[in-house]
């Protein structure tokens, strides 16, 4: 890895003033420092960010929870509020990576983590998001890519699992810039490589993730992750789902699709199909299908629309149950 | 002819490795872990293309960092890079971050080549890379045997690359004193490795020692390219340097299992056995290796025809791995007759299909014994269905079996065993330990021969200075060292019997030893403790050498079969396999560390399941050029992946000892894809059995 300065920031304000596109946000490091070792990223400086005050707590806001960037994905997990009131956001936390890196890893972290994807791993291979010509992922193995918005200049999945679940619940991202603070709507946060290839999120090279904002949740939630293997794995696909009921029946429902796409990637479609709708095995099976509908798979990943159905499907019954499917 | 005590104390029961409290607290030493005084660090630069030539080079740049102390040229302009990853130059400098450094600075013009990254472009007609192989045909009456058959099956079979992770990388640590060179290396052959050295630099000998290793599974036999090069660099910058390899190199250039895919066409008479086989094979090894397996495996058949393609691609070279070619041999092999069984009689039980086809050897028993105790074990009776799981709900749960064989002969071994007046033991072995636990098996049969306990020998291997041994690939470690271990007590033991008779007023054959005591056999007070009979050694000890040759007729033999049988739900909606429980009966004769024996299963249990369910090496299609040299999308079992494991090990003493490290990984990944076809209804046909690959399979059967 090509040497870097280090910088510990105290305050906001500081890590601010010393953040650009030569000198980025340390956070928990489980994502960056991998990616400094491989030569893909090569900042003059790091900035740590997890001395800052006041990044690092839970506490209850206008009936929800303001949540610090700082905030380990182990710290939500051990939150009762999180594991009661929002189910799908806990059940999207608890299979990441191992219990070391969950005690690494930050939300702020894992929010604003890079591409998981080979093609943009290895230094070797084409990538418009390191600058390149192409995306080599395009012609090449792509079987654990996007099936959505694959006619965009890069075909990454976005690596948040907690992403689908802070859509679903209508959470804000605090932002904080040279200008101040702004609060962006979750999924303005994410961006598609169309808008800007070399980022994922409209954080500008000084601005920092303060506080992700969960409003109270209205009604049932749920996530259902597909995966390949138990242990130290990513998912293949995940859908949350968050569920206002009225008795059996789904007033409003809210479902999200976790890499599949290069963001979190909201299913209108299979929402639309189970509003107002009991929920059972067949209404969700519907709302499924609708799920997959506009998917565009790639060479090597047709299977990952029969994964986006299943997962769908089971998120939602869990929703309505209440119990792991 | 010598043989084994027929009651034994210790062998045969669970000891503890000597070492593992080292292992499990951070003491033990692994060649990674030696520093000394001095150390530089050494990185090689390695091709960036799947092919070219190199046109020119300049180290220059490398050369005048700072902190960089030698350089060396592994390839010169005109040289040809045959795979990403081919060594090109190597540098040593203070720190591993310079070292580094100094790779990126060195300037070369490559020449791009046409490349081959897979068997299929390595097939097409005109590609440069395919070789046909071995053709192979025995019996005349295939065509007629076919035609006359009662079932006649034909399909297609195959298991991808995988490479040996290690998870100490390959490499050592290299010092001069003046002429003299010493490596501790991670190396399965100390003295295979010290003589390739001491050639290498033409000096008199080179001395090689690995006190502890992370895993080799047959790809550390000699210095290699970087032990060569550490060595090298050693002796320009006039200081000792270490050069073990990075994950992606471990995978790029330090060996795999080569893929193996065969199109085959099989046929049963009507009371169900195997009557025609006609196989089509081809895989890769590499750039320069073949893909050879066994085929047919395990059940014979005399009409029989097979033709073998090698495909070159540009890629790393195969080396051996973990019994060599059987796995491939296994899952073909095994998944043929599963679905010849189903073709011909969807009801017959495979394991009753087996049994009629089985080879007439002395395997003949201990498969038949194997079938019928794992079947037991794994709830055959109660829980086989015939193919396809009619369950409701997506997981369908499935059963399955495969067979498995090795030699396990013992391997050249030579040993000393020295007496000491005060009472110590001494025993000598220039063998090494994988991880397998031959450090605790030398003190262990010493002790048994000597009626001592294990605290009361100090056992040595893992250096060239010591007796020759083998290297430690076919299994051949334990019965190999076990004889030669036992010879040179047992002579040592006649030379104290004679000293210590007059002493008892009986003669030498009269006395034994055993419960720490030297006694006139049938009484156990007339004799003396192991201490005071040593004392009449004085300052004179014992030596005694022994060669396994002295004993391994009676004492060690070689052949094994195993069985294994595998529970599996599969999510038909997912396409994910769960597996429930896998049983290992497994046959390795005398057990010498019951223990160890059965970790030895165990581990080559999980090897098999992740040959089956999740290990990949992938290149990228159009340029060649790895896309998963690391431990994060190259797929391995974590904790939570592994079942039950259930290992039952077949005693056979009278066979004498005989290796257990490959044959338990052999028949995993068959018997785990023959329980998915059981489960599924349909057969998943090349391993390993993704997610993606079981969907697609549940779709060409819709
Ligand atoms: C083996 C493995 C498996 C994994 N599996 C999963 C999985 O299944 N699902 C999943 O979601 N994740 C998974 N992860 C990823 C893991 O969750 C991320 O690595 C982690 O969340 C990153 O958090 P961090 O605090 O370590 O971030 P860092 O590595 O410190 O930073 C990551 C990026 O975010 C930027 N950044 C960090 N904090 C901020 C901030 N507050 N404001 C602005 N920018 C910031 C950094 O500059 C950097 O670019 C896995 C990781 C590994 C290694």
């Amino acid at each position: 890895m090509k040497n870097f300065a280090y910088i510990n920031a105290a305050s906001e304000k500081a890590a601010i003033e010393s953040m650009s596109d030569k000198a980025l946000a340390l956070a928990g490091g489980t994502n960056l420092l991998n990616l400094l070792k491989e030569y893909v990223l090569a900042p003059e400086a790091l900035v740590n960010i997890k001395g800052i005050a006041g990044l690092n707590a839970i506490e209850s806001f206008e009936g929800g929870l303001k949540i610090g960037a700082n905030v380990t994905l182990s710290e939500l997990l051990d939150h009762a509020e999180v594991r009661g009131r929002y189910p799908a956001l806990h059940q999207a936390l608890y299979d990441i990576g191992t219990p070391q890196i969950r005690n690494m890893s930050t939300l702020g972290g894992n929010l604003c983590a890079r591409p998981h994807c080979w093609y943009y791993r290895y230094e070797y291979f084409d990538c418009k998001k390191r600058g390149g010509q192409g995306c080599a992922a395009i012609a090449g193995d792509n079987e654990f890519h996007a099936i959505f918005a694959t006619d965009g200049p890069c075909v990454m999945i976005h690596p948040s699992s907690a992403g689908p679940a802070l859509v679903v619940y209508g959470a804000k991202v605090k932002i904080a810039g040279p200008g101040g603070s702004r609060d962006a709507g979750i999924e303005e946060f994410f961006t598609l490589p169309a808008a800007a290839v070399a980022r994922e999120n409209v954080l500008k090279p000084n601005e920092l993730v303060t506080h992700v904002l969960l409003p109270p949740p209205n009604g049932k939630s749920a996530t259902y992750e597909v995966r390949h293997k138990e242990s130290h794995d990513w998912p293949l696909a995940m859908a949350s789902v968050a569920l206002t009921m009225a008795g059996e029946t789904a007033q409003e429902a809210r479902i999200c699709l976790g890499a599949v796409a290069p963001v979190p990637w909201r299913a209108a479609a299979a929402e639309a199909a189970l509003k107002g709708k009991v929920v059972n095995e067949t209404t969700a099976g519907e709302a499924a299908q609708k799920a997959a509908e506009g998917a565009k798979p790639l060479s090597g990943n047709k299977y990952k629309v029969q994964l986006v159905r299943t997962a769908v499907k089971r998120a939602i019954l869990a929703a309505a149950t209440g119990r792991r499917v | 002819m010598p043989n084994w005590p027929s009651e034994r104390q210790l062998m045969g029961t669970k000891v503890p490795r000597v070492d593992g409290f080292k292992k499990v607290s951070g003491g033990a030493k692994y060649s990674y872990d030696i520093n000394l005084p001095g150390l530089l660090y050494a990185m090689i630069l390695r091709s960036p293309y799947a092919h070219c030539k190199i046109v020119s080079i300049d180290l220059g740049p490398a050369e005048s960092m700072p902190g960089v102390k030698a350089v060396h040229l592994i390839k010169k302009p005109g040289d040809e890079l045959h795979y990403a990853g081919d060594e090109i130059a190597a540098v040593a400098a203070m720190t591993e971050e310079v070292a580094e450094d100094a790779l990126r600075a060195i300037k070369v013009k490559y020449q791009v080549l046409p490349h081959v990254s897979s068997e299929d472009q390595a097939l097409k007609a005109g590609a440069p890379a395919a070789r046909a192989g071995s053709a192979d045909e025995r019996g005349e009456k295939i065509e007629d045997a076919i035609k006359e058959a009662a079932a006649v099956h034909e399909g297609t079979y195959g298991c991808e690359v995988i490479t040996h992770v290690c998870l100490e990388t390959h490499g050592l640590v290299a010092r001069w004193e003046g002429e003299e060179l010493t490596a501790w290396a991670s190396t399965q052959a100390v003295h295979g490795t010290g003589t390739a050295l001491a050639q290498h630099f033409k000096i008199p000998k080179a001395t090689c020692i690995t006190n502890f290793m992370g895993g080799g599974f047959g790809s550390k036999f000699g210095p290699d390219i970087q032990g060569i090069v550490a060595a090298e660099l050693a002796k320009k910058a006039g200081a000792p340097v270490k050069l073990l390899l990075n994950r992606a190199e471990e995978h790029n250039a330090a060996g795999n299992r080569p893929s193996a895919f065969a199109k085959v066409k099989a046929a049963v008479d009507k009371t169900g056995k195997l009557i025609a086989f006609d196989a089509e094979t081809w895989g890769t090894g590499g750039h320069s290796r073949g893909a050879g397996f066994p085929l047919p495996y395990v059940y014979p058949v005399d009409n029989r025809r097979r033709k073998h393609t090698d495909c070159f691609i540009n890629a790393g070279d195969n080396r051996a791995m973990r019994a060599p070619g059987h796995p491939q041999g296994s899952l073909v092999m095994d998944s043929l007759m599963d679905d010849l069984c189903h073709k011909f009689d969807p009801k017959l039980d495979p394991v009753e299909f087996r049994l009629r086809n089985l080879p007439s050897t002395v395997l003949r028993d201990i498969y038949t014994k194997e079938l019928l105790l794992g079947a037991a074990r794994i709830g055959w009776k109660e829980n086989w269905h015939p193919r396809g799981d009619n369950a409701p709900g997506p997981w369908k749960r499935g059963l399955g079996v495969a067979l498995g064989t090795w030699g396990g002969g013992p391997g050249d071994a030579q040993a000393t065993c020295t007496l000491h007046g005060d009472g110590r033991v001494e025993v000598k072995c220039g063998t090494q330990d994988l991880g397998t636990g031959t450090t605790t098996v030398v003190p262990l049969v010493a002790a048994e021969i000597l009626g001592l306990q294990i605290g009361d020998i100090a056992g040595s291997i893992g250096s060239s200075a010591f007796p020759p041994a083998g290297g430690s690939g076919g299994s051949t470690s334990c019965g190999g060292v076990s004889v030669a271990v036992a010879m040179a007590c047992t002579k040592a033991l006649a030379e104290l019997f004679a000293k210590v008779a007059p002493k008892l007023e009986c003669k030498p054959e009269d006395l034994q030893a055993e419960y720490g005591r030297v006694f006139v056999t049938g009484n156990l007070e007339r004799g003396f403790t192991w201490k005071q009979a040593c004392a009449v050694l004085g300052q004179q000890p014992i030596t005694a050498s022994a060669d396994k040759k002295e004993g391994e007729k009676g004492m060690a033999t070689s052949t094994v079969g195993g069985a294994q049988f595998a529970d599996v739900s599969v999510d038909v909606e997912t396409g994910r396999v769960r597996l429930n429980k896998i049983v290992a009966v497994a046959d390795c004769g005398l057990v010498v560390n019951r223990l160890t024996c059965e970790s030895q299963v165990l581990g080559g249990v999980i090897m098999g399941i992740n040959y089956g369910l999740y290990e990949q090496r992938r290149l990228d299609p159009p340029t060649g050029l790895p896309v998963n040299p690391d431990m994060e999308f190259y797929l391995l079992a974590g904790a939570g992946d592994i079942p039950e494991i259930d290992v039952v090990l077949l005693d056979y003493p009278e066979r004498g000892v005989i290796g257990i490290g490959e044959p338990p990984t052999i028949p995993t990944a068959a018997a785990i894809s023959n329980a998915v076809a059981n489960a599924i209804g349909v057969r998943v046909p090349v391993i390993p059995l993704t997610p993606r690959r079981v969907l697609e399979a549940l779709e060409g059967k819709a």
